[in-house]
């Protein structure tokens, strides 16, 4: 118990002064801006003028397509209708959808001049989360399941990142230390088999899966996403675990640690920072794959296989709705962005070390 | 009774018989002998019996083929309301629609009979027999239609129409509705059926019919259909036909007997040659590679399109419930599944040798340590060395056969589909494919064919794409990381993660979206220039977009005095520089954060004394960038460029999920070798295409199927890739280090 606390006690001043010297570094950064603002000169006036325009004119070109998804995926296109007795029809085909949204968008039925002058405003008197109910509670499929699906495409996300993280791990560790005959052969092996463009291999895959019935089955279904993830994080981890000297599993082995302990005493507490750039990148492939699933999984979709069901694409053509794309994917895109955003340090660090040196 | 003329030119001209119809026949002496259809039957040489038509009657052999119907015949049918009114088969009967009834051909009514598909006919559907309590009519039920007067598929109209005819209406008996869940009820139409028609020519609708039959001594005795039944020999019943409904043992007495040879024409000598061994007796590794070596020799059809016999049976698709009976090789063969099987037995096969190999060696070891030393290492001390020592194998094993399965077998399978006869002519799974060896190669590859032309044209367009799209993210992100990271610059991290976001987002999702951005009728981009010019009064920004691009060459949908206020078409044919400019900006626009990202990694680890040495020279901080800064970056990202080229050779998503489904932008080459617009999707890739966006048009598009051309631009793509990177990696020689 004791120890439990000094632990936690020195846990906490960590985190203190880290933050401590965060703040000086950030002041220090301050008064270095504002030293080298008033350094500038006439010609470096009109650099820096320049240079907040080139990053407006950019910040206008990279936001307007996110804030028009953004406004589709919340405009009301009468996907869901109530009726008065309570009951609700659904209004799955609506190839004006698009239509109205851009209408929507651009003010054009709302007949006033204010917003016609200003074509890129939207119209927040047509906000609503309508599109969102109907992926809800739609299920007069069960195809269209939204919440299965989801949890079914989740379920598939947490079993590859483990997966990945494990196989990729253990052999990029394996390639990185020992030496093994055929070492140089797998490794060319495994670099280009990735080559080979991956649908090709979709018919034989439809053949295999079909033999063994291991169709509609998110498990066997991961098993595809995590073979196809292994080589690059393979390379990756291999690429890192270099770096990490190999004097301390000979000072480990000198002290009578069998491999098992080296691996898992002192390698993967090293290798936590590359195994979490492999964790993130795994976790956030199976959202919104099409290809592969829609192979597979006809009649228990995935979210990427149902939304794109609403574009028209797949199985049904009877159903063809843009903006409850748009919801949808939109649900799926804000957790993945946040964890792009957040993981920035992670990404950028995975990203050099694995690339530096091949 | 009908004459010769009537059948030869009259009203009942061409019709023909079906399984289950009950004909009107005159019992011959071939009938009464053993083996004949009235064999024991209590009918005599020149009586007229009812007889009820079998599957093997029809066929080129049999005794009905081609024969049609004639008057005294009885057909079953479902009833709809054009019988139950005035003037129709079932006129005041106290039938319904939907129920089953039987008409007895006569001359009045024998024109409705052609024996074929007609129009109106449902096929892959169900008829609901009752009314349902707690489904609604759904948009794809076939049901009837009053402003119509027929039996229509429902759409959204009648069906989510607030006071349509089937709005919100629970289903009553007589909607037909999807068998399976998922597909709508097909109803055919008078094309369908016509002889261009798919459907021209399939007779065999009534399976589930009834037939009628008089009952012989061998129904009833031990095995017969009528076993045990309350009835008596002569008696007329009901038996519900199926569609193999022959009594298989029947078959062999008769080859035995040397009947069958003249009844169905064949060779009854000629039997034992016909059996494959391995196909019929082999077990799962000796049957794979017999499969994979033939790929099937014995499929449903012969190439004439009869039914085919093998041993004596007729050859069935798949083995259902009450085929049982039948030997599992009269299953017919399936040449997709025979190569995968065939793969997947060369895979284990080898893993297999290697372990078996492993296994002699360590054995030799033992023994040869047993002579050195007389004693042989105790188990458990043997484990723990084969432990230790092969730690590395261990761990990889895993991973080995998780690729060997699912990458390595696939892999192999679609590379071999490359060398065989599959493509959009064979009419899998009825048909089998063959090797075909490099056949498909040199279609390809023959000087002046069309496959060369296509291939030159597309590959120009992936080899363009690709520089292009790597170069320009790269730029862009190269400027937008050093403008961030200059000193002037305040709020640096907001920046940052604003300019994220473009990658941030999965790309599935802002690809369509800027595919509907773009879209012609509706785009965003097309509606708000038309907005400003409306709000303006006058079409003049339109038009001067118009001609702006058409000086650039991009645009050609109109020429200069007939440019109008209509919306332009960003990803059509006639347009197709202005649609492959906007793929490279669209790809831009979603791929430059990423090298941002990475060159700002990179440009913290420039080490600063370099900086402060250039300082000391005096180097303006332009000379600074020029010469220190851009050569370390372009350094240290030169092994992710190479990936991002390789990554942009192969990038489907950027091209399919923007112009994919541009149907209309497949061209082909006219004699001056120029491209023109076809428009119809088939084999020609699309003006947008790069090499692999081509191959998937060929290997998934439902009208194409063209899988042994597509397995050989596969094959293509994988070697000029693979080649460049690896030659790429040799150069790169920490990666060869043995550290």
């Amino acid at each position: 118990m004791k120890r439990f606390l000094d632990g936690f006690k020195r846990h906490v001043m960590k985190r203190i002064a880290a933050a401590r010297q965060r703040r000086a570094d950030a002041r220090v950064m301050r008064i270095a801006f504002r030293r080298n603002l008033r350094r500038v000169k006439v010609g470096g006036a009109f650099g820096i003028f320049f240079t907040y325009l080139w990053l407006v004119v950019c910040l206008v070109i990279v936001i307007v397509p996110i804030l028009w998804l953004v406004t589709a995926a919340f405009t009301d296109v009468n996907v869901i209708i109530d009726n008065p007795d309570g009951s609700v029809t659904y209004n799955l085909t609506n190839n004006n959808a698009l239509a109205e949204v851009v209408d929507s968008y651009l003010g054009a039925d709302s007949g006033s001049n204010v917003y016609g002058l200003f074509p890129l405003v939207p119209d927040l008197r047509k906000f609503s989360f309508s599109n969102y109910r109907f992926l809800f509670t739609y299920d007069l499929e069960p195809r269209f399941d939204y919440l299965k699906a989801f949890l079914r495409t989740g379920a598939i996300a947490i079993l590859n990142t483990v997966l990945v993280v494990l196989f990729s791990s253990l052999t990029g560790f394996a390639f990185s230390r020992y030496k093994f005959k055929g070492k140089k052969a797998a490794l060319l092996t495994l670099l280009t088999l990735q080559m080979f463009p991956a649908f090709m291999g979709m018919i034989a895959i439809m053949g295999i899966y079909d033999t063994f019935n291991w169709t509609n089955s998110w498990f066997w279904l991961t098993f595809l996403y995590v073979a196809g993830a292994i080589p690059y994080n393979t390379f990756i981890v291999r690429g890192y675990m270099r770096n990490v000297t190999k004097s301390l599993d000979e000072a480990a082995a000198i002290d009578g640690a069998t491999n098992l302990q080296i691996l898992t005493k002192i390698i993967v507490p090293l290798a936590v920072p590359i195994m979490g750039f492999i964790a993130v990148n795994a976790f956030m492939g199976p959202w919104l794959d099409y290809i592969l699933p829609s192979i597979i999984m006809n009649a228990k979709p995935t979210v990427g296989v149902l939304l794109y069901q609403y574009i028209g694409g797949g199985v049904s053509s009877l159903v063809a709705n843009p903006v409850v794309f748009m919801a949808g994917a939109l649900l799926i895109a804000v957790p993945i962005m946040l964890v792009q955003i957040y993981m920035q340090k992670y990404i950028v660090f995975g990203l050099t070390t694995g690339g530096e040196k091949g | 009774m009908l004459t010769d003329a009537d059948l030869e030119s009259g009203a009942y001209a061409g019709s023909l018989v079906a399984v289950g119809d009950i004909v009107l026949r005159t019992v011959t002496e071939a009938d009464l002998a053993e083996g004949g259809a009235f064999e024991g039957v209590e009918v005599a040489i020149g009586h007229i019996v009812r007889y009820t038509v079998k599957n093997y009657d029809l066929w080129a052999e049999g005794d009905y083929h081609a024969v049609g119907y004639e008057i005294g015949d009885m057909v079953r049918i479902v009833i709809t309301a054009e019988d139950l009114a005035a003037g129709g088969l079932f006129e005041g009967s106290e039938l319904e629609v939907g129920d089953v009834g039987y008409v007895v051909i006569d001359a009045s009514n024998l024109a409705l009979f052609t024996g074929f598909l007609a129009a109106g006919d449902v096929i892959d559907g169900l008829m609901l027999d009752a009314d349902s309590t707690d489904t609604w009519f759904q948009v794809g039920d076939v049901a009837w239609v009053e402003a119509d007067q027929a039996y229509k598929q429902l759409t959204n109209a009648n069906v989510n129409t607030a006071g349509a005819a089937y709005y919100q209406t629970f289903r009553t008996a007589g909607t037909i509705v999807s068998a399976d869940g998922i597909h709508p009820p097909k109803l055919m139409t008078a094309q369908m059926v016509a002889p261009e028609g798919i459907f021209f020519g399939q007779p065999g609708i009534s399976v589930g019919s009834i037939k009628f039959i008089a009952v012989t001594a061998a129904h009833l005795a031990e095995g017969g259909l009528f076993e045990d039944a309350m009835i008596a020999k002569g008696d007329k019943v009901f038996v519900t036909i199926d569609q193999y409904d022959i009594e298989p043992n029947r078959i062999d007495l008769l080859i035995e007997q040397g009947v069958y040879r003249e009844v169905l024409g064949v060779e009854a000598d000629n039997l034992v040659d016909r059996i494959q061994f391995f196909r019929d007796y082999g077990g799962f590794f000796t049957k794979g590679v017999w499969g994979l070596v033939t790929l099937g020799e014995i499929p449903t059809k012969t190439a004439g399109g009869d039914a085919s016999w093998y041993r004596g049976w007729p050859v069935i698709v798949a083995r259902s419930l009450n085929q049982a009976d039948y030997p599992s090789w009269v299953e017919a063969d399936n040449s997709r599944s025979l190569m995968t099987n065939g793969v997947i037995v060369l895979v284990v096969t080898l893993i297999i040798a290697a372990v078996w190999f492993m296994n002699v060696r360590d054995a030799y070891r033992s023994a040869l340590l047993y002579e050195e030393t007389g004693r042989v290492e105790e188990p458990k001390k043997y484990l723990r060395r084969l432990w230790d020592e092969n730690f590395g194998y261990i761990i990889t094993l895993p991973t080995f056969l998780l690729i060997a399965f699912f990458t390595l077998i696939p892999f192999l399978f679609s590379f071999l589909t490359g060398f065989t006869s599959w493509d959009s002519n064979v009419a899998f799974p009825q048909e089998l494919f063959d090797w075909e060896g490099l056949v498909s190669f040199r279609a390809v590859f023959a000087s002046g064919s069309d496959g060369l032309k296509y291939f030159g044209s597309v590959f120009g367009w992936t080899i363009t794409f690709a520089l292009l799209a790597s170069i320009t993210c790269y730029i862009l992100g190269l400027i937008q990381a050093l403008i961030i990271e200059s000193k002037y610059v305040a709020f640096k991290k907001f920046w940052r993660t604003v300019y994220i976001l473009p990658w941030a987002i999965p790309s599935l999702v802002t690809l369509l979206m800027f595919r509907n951005i773009f879209s012609s009728i509706g785009g965003l981009a097309n509606q708000v220039i038309l907005s400003i010019d409306t709000a303006a009064g006058a079409p003049n920004l339109i038009v001067g977009l118009k001609s702006f691009l058409y000086a650039l060459g991009l645009y050609r949908e109109q020429v200069p005095g007939a440019f109008d206020a209509s919306y332009i078409t960003w990803f059509g044919f006639l347009n197709y520089r202005l649609g492959r400019v906007l793929i490279l900006l669209i790809n831009l626009w979603i791929g430059f954060p990423y090298f941002m990202l990475l060159i700002t990694g990179t440009l913290t680890s420039i080490p600063s004394d370099m900086y402060e040495a250039a300082d000391i020279d005096g180097a303006s901080s332009f000379q600074k960038t020029r010469f220190i800064t851009i050569p370390w970056v372009l350094r240290a990202t030169t092994p992710v460029i190479i990936t991002t080229l390789t990554h942009n050779f192969n990038n489907f998503g950027v091209i399919y999920f923007l112009t994919g489904s541009v149907q209309n932008a497949t061209y082909t080459f006219n004699d001056l070798g120029e491209m023109i617009n076809v428009g119809v999707p088939n084999s020609a890739p699309s003006i947008y295409d790069i090499l692999i966006s081509w191959v998937y048009r060929l290997a998934m598009l439902t009208t194409v199927r063209e899988f042994n051309l597509a397995s050989v631009y596969s094959i293509i793509i994988f070697l000029m890739v693979g080649t460049f990177s690896i030659y790429n990696l040799s150069r790169v020689k920490s990666f060869w280090e043995e550290d």
